[in-house]
């Protein structure tokens, strides 16, 4: 615990004074050798040890690193600038000539940037590298009027980014790939036939290995949020296709959400994957809530029968997946967000047999169990000493007693009154709910 | 200082950033060899093009080609006319003066005969539609009709200025093709801009 302390409050110091990180690899240096020398580690260790403390050296977002990005972005903007201003007087070849030039310009840069060891100005010219490349393509595609096919040419684009993340091995050039990956879906999903755009998949998990492997979380959210969008845009693609009713659409998707998470809180009992399952849970758990709470608006519903089949049985075909290992991670650690998660989602997903004249009180039941597992949620969250938990629990909370005032008020009650204790309500539960929740998180600090 | 250590690592990496920067060349010289191959060896093919102001293929601007094979009348063609948007077709040609024309429309490849071409495309829309059909002498009957409009990746053009300046402008009224190589797998680049028959522009490497 002290030790964990003290790192923290080094590392900022080391990141904000080079010379101090300079002494500190210095001294780590020396001391790997007498390590070594009487056997307390392997020598063949020493060097991996080393380039990895002197790798730390720069802080992700440092200056330099930003500068060097930013120098990136005005080359390459100058050389577009110059290239439009001239483009209609140069031949074919004088084009080519230009572009490859610049390509492999910005690829001897990196080369030359690594030799004096400067490997942040050296990612930042082989990231211009790969957006030249794009370009390329483009102005190749222009100048040879090649098939108009804007999907395509930005899949050869991502696939450009892949390689260049995987042979670096570099961050920033696999979110910028995630990026562009889900472009090309965006621009290509629409068009074709298909219902689903599978073909995602496998090009957005050839993404996957480098980034667990070398451990980069940014380019993990970015994988994350790559994948929570294919997810919303295919469920979107499929409701405007009338393929399903919204709220079919809606359940599924709280279905996919909540076996999501149970992966989620499947992989945090495994140690070395806790980094990469927080980020996990957490989209997911907002995920199922936010399909959760549109489920439970009364406008959504449209008074039509209740759900159809085939859907209602994929989604409990997904929610009994998510509900298996939910009670499994559960029997292993007593952890019950997915749990609760599931039985959330189980109710919402069960609306769907009640017939559409008791409409009404599948919809009661379903924001009852809402109001219900927020209030878990929020205990759950302290339980677990997780403040994004807990703030997700009391906004979401919050955001449903307002709506749920709002629903059932607004016809009821004269519109003076109505706003009169609206606003009552609103002041009254931000005192209540801010004092709770800073108590809570108070909590959570002293707690740690 | 661990000279040895220093020294290997950005060899390594510099190894990895040429693969890098020759894989990035090779597929944009592969982009323009796809083509290249594509004028070389393809089956030359004349397509004829909607109405269009002459004077703006020639302006130095893109130019939006509209193909009279982009709206085909699905119900009248062979091969499937259950097509949707999003698939990909294969349009059987057979020569016609003086442009080809499309006779049948596939969701699969078909056997192209000796002297035609089989051009493949994507279904941007299927609509049932009423058709004008020309009946015995000069009446005209209104018949519901099936019409695909199909792409097939040549309908940008884009005329460089100066070049366009060179070329002898054509008037109104003068006819205006497009001849496109077709290759072995269907794809087809445009080869040739045809005025009155004769070509204009012709599209070459450099």
């Amino acid at each position: 615990m002290v030790h964990a302390v003290t790192t923290d409050r080094i590392t900022p110091l080391l990141h904000r004074y080079p010379f101090l990180h300079q002494y500190y690899v210095g001294r780590l240096r020396t001391d790997l050798s007498r390590w070594a020398e009487r056997g307390l580690v392997r020598r063949e260790d020493v060097d991996a040890i080393l380039k990895d403390a002197g790798a730390a050296d720069r802080a992700p977002g440092s200056l330099p690193n930003l500068l060097a990005l930013l120098g990136a972005v005005l080359v390459a903007a100058g050389a577009l600038l110059f290239l439009a201003a001239n483009w209609e007087g140069m031949g074919r070849i004088a084009k080519l000539a230009v572009l490859s030039a610049a390509l492999w310009g910005a690829h001897a840069a990196s080369y030359a940037a690594l030799r004096v060891r400067s490997d942040q100005f050296a990612e930042a010219m082989m990231l211009l590298g790969v957006a030249l490349f794009g370009a390329g393509i483009m102005l190749i595609g222009q100048i040879y009027h090649l098939s108009a096919d804007p999907p395509a040419g930005v899949l050869l684009w991502a696939l450009g980014a892949i390689v260049a993340a995987w042979a670096w091995p570099s961050q920033l050039a696999a979110c910028g790939a995630l990026v562009l990956i889900s472009l090309w879906f965006t621009l290509a999903a629409p068009e074709s036939p298909l219902a689903v755009y599978l073909p995602f998949l496998p090009v957005w998990a050839a993404m996957l290995p480098p980034i667990l492997r070398t451990r980069w979380m940014a380019a993990y959210h970015v994988a994350l949020a790559s994948a929570a969008w294919f997810v919303v845009v295919t469920l979107v693609m499929l409701m405007s296709e009338d393929a399903g009713a919204s709220e079919d659409l809606l359940r599924l998707g709280s279905a996919l959400a909540a076996l999501f998470l149970t992966a989620g809180s499947l992989l945090s009992a495994l140690v070395p994957a806790v980094p990469f399952a927080v980020p996990l849970e957490r989209y997911a758990l907002t995920g199922a809530l936010a399909a959760v709470s549109l489920l439970a608006l009364p406008s959504f519903h449209d008074g039509r029968a209740a759900g159809d089949p085939w859907w209602s049985g994929m989604a409990a075909l997904v929610l009994l997946a998510a509900l298996a290992g939910a009670v499994f991670r559960w029997r292993l650690a007593s952890d019950r967000l997915a749990l609760g998660a599931v039985v959330l989602v189980a109710v919402a997903v069960g609306c769907a047999v009640v017939p559409a004249e008791h409409g009404w009180l599948a919809l009661a039941a379903l924001n009852l169990a809402l109001v219900a597992a927020l209030i878990g949620l929020i205990a759950e969250g302290y339980r677990r000493d997780d403040r994004f938990v807990v703030n997700l629990g009391f906004l979401a909370f919050a955001l449903t007693i307002l709506r749920l005032y709002f629903d059932t008020f607004w016809l009821l009650f004269d519109r003076s009154l109505f706003f009169m204790v609206g606003g009552l309500l609103v002041i009254a539960l931000g005192w209540i709910l801010e004092r709770k929740r800073r108590h809570l998180i108070g909590g959570l600090g002293e707690a740690a | 200082m661990n000279r040895e250590g220093s020294g290997r690592e950005p060899l390594t990496r510099g190894s990895r950033l040429l693969i890098l920067a020759l894989v990035q060349t090779a597929v944009l010289a592969a982009l323009i060899g796809y083509r290249q191959w594509t004028l070389e060896t393809g089956t030359p093919v004349v397509l004829a093009i909607r109405p269009v102001d002459p004077r703006s293929l020639f302006q130095g601007d893109y130019v939006q080609l509209s193909y009279e094979i982009g709206h085909l009348r699905i119900d009248r063609l062979a091969g499937d006319d259950d097509l949707e948007r999003g698939e990909t077709v294969f349009v059987d040609l057979q020569p016609g003066r003086p442009a080809w024309q499309a006779t049948g429309v596939w969701r699969r490849r078909p056997v192209a005969a000796p002297t035609g071409a089989v051009l493949r495309g994507r279904v941007d829309w299927v609509a049932e539609q009423q058709c004008e059909e020309s009946g015995t002498g000069e009446s005209t009957a209104i018949v519901p009709c099936r019409i695909a409009g199909i792409h097939y990746g040549i309908e940008s053009y884009f005329v460089p200025e100066g070049k366009g300046r060179e070329w002898e402008r054509p008037v109104e009224g003068e006819r205006i093709d497009i001849r496109v190589a077709v290759n072995r797998a269907g794809t087809p680049a445009i080869s040739a801009i045809l005025v009155n028959g004769q070509p204009q522009v012709e599209e070459g490497l450099f």
